[in-house]
């Protein structure tokens, strides 16, 4: 007796494991996916700048007059009088040992300038995301629940504003308001302390986040109505479970499979805006430094800059995969998504 | 009771006057075309519709107490426990994306306050017992992974997890292959003897009627246009849709004849009919059927028939 | 207890001819008749502008508003109205030319690409494939680093940048219409495959292709504001509500109205525009058109009951 009911306790657990057996190398075939991608996207950057046309050694250079010697050992020291290919390879050496080369103007490690601005940019980016999903979710069932009621008519119009609104323009309106009504309020000048950086950057990434945040509300609320009225959920209700069980355990995991796949592709946007929301709150993220380097040709500090931001962009994306195959055990199986 | 909906093309008069009762242990038939209202009448007696574009009329009695009249939350209690349904298309009707096991095992959980591991032997339990084997495989695959016989089958387990006093099978064999057909509605009058529920097939097939039930209702656009005991409708259909019904399906021993069929449609319920819904399609209809409208007789005993010119009356 | 007299006869003709929910909500009214005035305003910036938007006039620097210059003046004395106006005619001409560029290589390439399948569609795909890992302005940064700034290389960048996604929508309706019936007989009269392409097709792909394309343009209009904003966009000194933007947020806190006004017009236009398309969407899909009460119903059209 004790002892079938110890062999049956065995069984349950060792099948609960069971089940994510397949996890480990859906995993390892996704990034098969992600380095073949980062790859191409490299060649993306490196090729398309080298078409511009423009010469590296007058960036260099400026108004200033040199000799033919002078010009010919910035070509050797800087790999160009090499052929293209063996540049790119040489630009891939620099990516791999983190130091991504020399800039054109100011003759700087690149690596050294990236580093003191990426934060600023991450932080944004991966605070904006994190706010705008967790609250546009919640505001998504919400509204879904309480469909066509005042509550939800007012989150849709909040929502379609937002969806409108621009963050950079957000971001202008906030800054114009600020410095009509506050203006005592600082939000330029040096980031000292661990302080300073989250109290400069959560308005930033709250206004970041809006039209994230709108976004997903709208696609949570259209997911879960329609969630809200399948078959499944009506027999949920049937076999006598509580609403909030509906809800939440049926129907919004369902719902949140197309909504990690918006949340990914909005990275991207967040990403995109960043750039502009930190070049409106004068913040020393690398937005500024990429505009600047675009309009001096600075090549090496384009290009880098390019891939951080690509490989965050990637990245998160990668994330997001991973979450939707633990989410959706169709996805584990056929190893791909039933969206896009 | 009446059952009326709110749509973006007006309001649908789904249900109008029907009228049923079910003693225990009784296997009740409700038969009619798609459209004809039987599945909106059946999901009322669980408040299944949205309420708030769906008006309900009249009453629907559980051992006296009226579901109609019931809170949210009471019908919570009500669901499950007093009624459990079977729907239609198991493919949907289960959750993708939770394990099936766990699909029967929250309800124990949730409404039975049961432990993870009772629950889960309650579900291993109810799985054998609907003839899913080895249950314990089966616990951990989801919907995608069964066919859907085998989902048909689950959704019974998951309906009579809370020991229902009636079984609502809404057409619960209609989307699977004839065997698999035959094979669950053998499970159902299994279940119901062991179990002494009471069980409501709602079809469009007179053979399963039957082969299942005690008595039967027919149902035509909305209402109930006949009701009676099995054998006695069989025997002498008296509302002309029944017969037309009756006659349209395929008998062994008939080979080679021609199988009949109702010409037409059901009416659009978004208008009220005046006269009898079933004029237009009625081979025996006189002129008076167009614009008065038919009252309930009694073709004797229980059997109850919604026709001016009932074929008996030849 | 409901009667079926002929009075409810009537009602029951009266449910069935209506239908219930309009085109036309107050915001759908409100947003097309904004869309509108911009258009007219922007259209006949010539004869609407009271002055010359780039005659500078050093002494009127962050006029206030006065009769004469309706929206005051910006930081080189410039009238922002006239600004305004002509700010809108090239934001959206140059929103219009990035969805030019996109949809006529885009559209076409997406024909082919479905239509034909194969070793063509494969290849062009992947490499709309790496394309499309960039987040959009991203792209939009490398091909203007790419081409040089200014308006002409911004819409270029932007409107290549937008090729993958408007080919692959065309290449999917394209497959899907590829084997409906009308296709084959088109075939078996014997039709060129470029007739089969762009004349029978096409056309049915349009509807979906515009609703994608009017969503583009408020979207274009975004982000050459934002290129602009950025110094990567419109040069100066062409009025455009992108560059107005950048120069006045410069001088922001002597004069917040001259950022307010061109915020204002990309953020009513961008609003409008969305209103507009969603009205239209909503409208089309009965399961999401809001349905008025049992009761307002009921008392609009007559009771039953």
């Amino acid at each position: 007796m004790e002892k079938t009911k110890r062999q049956r306790s065995d069984s349950f657990q060792a099948r609960i494991r069971n089940t994510s057996a397949r996890y480990p190398r859906l995993i390892l075939k996704r990034l098969l996916v992600f380095f073949p991608l980062l790859f191409a996207a490299s060649l993306v950057i490196f090729f398309s700048l080298r078409l511009s046309g423009v010469d590296p050694v007058n960036v260099m250079l400026g108004e200033r007059q040199a000799t033919e010697d002078v010009i010919f050992s910035l070509r050797e020291q800087f790999h160009l009088n090499e052929p293209l290919i063996a540049q790119y390879w040489q630009w891939v050496k620099e990516v791999f040992s983190g130091s991504f080369g020399i800039d054109y103007i100011n003759r700087q490690s690149v690596a050294v300038m990236i580093g003191q601005r990426a934060p600023i940019t991450l932080g944004l980016v991966i605070m904006s995301t994190t706010i705008g999903t967790v609250i546009a979710v919640g505001l998504g069932v919400l509204s879904a629940v309480k469909q066509n009621t005042i509550l939800d008519r007012v989150i849709s119009v909040a929502v379609l504003i937002f969806v409108s609104a621009p963050s950079f323009l957000v971001a202008i309106g906030t800054l114009i308001f600020l410095t009509v009504f506050m203006p005592d309020v600082a939000f330029t000048g040096a980031i000292n302390s661990v302080g300073d950086y989250f109290s400069r950057l959560i308005m930033p990434s709250f206004i970041l986040a809006l039209y994230m945040l709108a976004i997903v509300t709208r696609v949570t609320r259209s997911g879960m109505i329609i969630q809200l009225r399948s078959a499944y959920a009506t027999a949920a209700i049937a076999k006598g479970l509580p609403m909030r069980v509906v809800i939440w355990k049926h129907c919004f995991r369902n719902a949140f499979i197309p909504v990690l796949t918006i949340v990914t592709i909005f990275i991207g946007a967040a990403i995109s805006s960043a750039v502009l929301v930190e070049s409106v709150f004068s913040l020393p993220g690398l937005g500024g430094l990429l505009t600047q380097a675009i309009k001096t040709n600075n090549y090496p500090i384009v290009q880098a800059c390019l891939f951080i931001l690509l490989l965050l962009f990637l990245s998160l994306g990668l994330i997001a995969d991973l979450i939707y195959m633990a989410v959706d055990p169709r996805a584990r199986i056929a190893g791909k998504k039933v969206l896009t | 009771m009446t059952v009326e909906f709110m749509t973006v093309r007006g309001i649908v008069y789904a249900v109008q006057g029907a009228s049923l009762s079910l003693k225990q242990g009784e296997v009740l038939g409700i038969v009619g075309e798609s459209g004809c209202g039987k599945s909106v009448m059946v999901k009322s007696i669980l408040r299944l519709h949205r309420e708030k574009h769906t008006r309900y009329g009249g009453q629907i009695l559980i051992e006296g107490r009226d579901v109609l009249r019931l809170t949210q939350k009471e019908m919570g209690i009500v669901r499950g426990t007093d009624a459990g349904m079977v729907f239609q298309d198991p493919m949907i009707s289960l959750n993708p994306i939770i394990k099936i096991g766990e699909q029967i095992a929250e309800t124990l959980r949730i409404r039975k306050s049961m432990s993870k591991r009772l629950a889960y032997d309650e579900s291993l339990r109810l799985l054998r017992q609907v003839g899913i084997t080895p249950p314990e495989d089966r616990y951990l695959q989801y919907p995608f992974e069964l066919s859907g016989g085998m989902l048909q089958r689950v959704m019974i387990a998951m309906a009579i997890a809370l020991r229902p006093k009636i079984l609502i099978a809404d057409e619960a064999t209609t989307a699977l292959d004839v065997t698999i057909q035959a094979e669950i509605l053998a499970l159902l009058k299994r279940l119901r003897a062991e179990r002494g529920m009471s069980l409501i097939v709602v079809t469009h097939d007179f053979g399963v009627v039957a082969e299942m039930c005690d008595s039967v209702c027919v149902m035509y656009a909305g209402e109930i246009v006949e009701s009676g005991s099995v054998e006695r409708i069989f025997a002498s259909p008296a509302h002309p849709y029944t017969k037309a019904l009756i006659d349209s399906v395929p008998r062994p021993g008939t080979h080679g004849d021609k199988l009949s069929s109702i010409p037409g449609m059901p009416p659009d319920l978004l208008s009220v009919h005046t006269g009898c819904a079933f004029y237009p399609r009625c081979s025996v209809a006189e002129k008076c059927c167009e614009t008065e409208r038919p009252e309930l007789h009694s073709a004797g005993g229980a059997h109850i028939v919604r026709c001016e010119r009932p074929i008996w009356k030849k | 207890m409901r009667q079926y007299g002929k009075g409810n006869l009537q009602g029951g003709e009266l449910t069935r001819t209506t239908n219930v929910g309009t085109l036309f909500t107050p915001a759908m009214v409100a947003a097309s008749s904004i869309l509108l005035l911009i258009l007219i305003g922007t259209i006949f910036a010539g004869f609407l502008a009271p002055y010359d938007p780039e005659a500078i006039d050093l002494s009127l620097s962050y006029g206030p508003i006065t009769p004469e210059h309706i929206l005051g003046t910006d930081n080189v004395g410039r009238d922002s109205l006239s600004r305004l106006l002509f700010g809108g005619r090239t934001a959206i001409t140059n929103a219009f030319l990035v969805v030019g560029v996109t949809v006529s290589v885009g559209i076409p390439l997406g024909l082919l690409c479905g239509y034909y399948g194969g070793a063509l569609d494969g290849v062009i795909m992947r490499i709309w494939d790496v394309i499309l890992s960039f987040p959009p302005l991203l792209l939009g940064f490398l091909f203007v680093a790419m081409f040089g700034r200014g308006s002409t290389a911004s819409i270029l960048a932007l409107g290549i940048a937008w090729i993958p996604m408007i080919s692959r929508l065309a290449r999917n309706l394209t497959i899907a219409e590829r084997n409906k019936t009308y296709v084959l007989a088109a075939k078996s009269f014997g039709f060129s495959d470029a007739r089969v392409i762009f004349r029978h097709i096409l056309p049915n792909c349009t509807s979906t292709l515009l609703a994608e394309l009017t969503v583009d343009i408020g979207y274009a209009i975004i982000v050459l504001a934002s290129l602009s904003f950025l110094g990567l966009g419109v040069q100066a000194p062409t009025s455009d509500w992108g560059l107005m933007l950048q120069e006045s947020l410069v001088y922001v806190r002597q004069s917040p109205l001259q950022t307010v006004i061109p915020s204002v017009a990309i953020g009513l236009m961008i609003v409008s525009l969305n209103i507009v398309s969603d009205s239209i969407q909503l409208y089309l899909d009965p399961e999401q058109r809001k349905l008025p009460s049992f009761e307002r119903f009921l008392k609009k059209h007559g009771t039953h009951s």
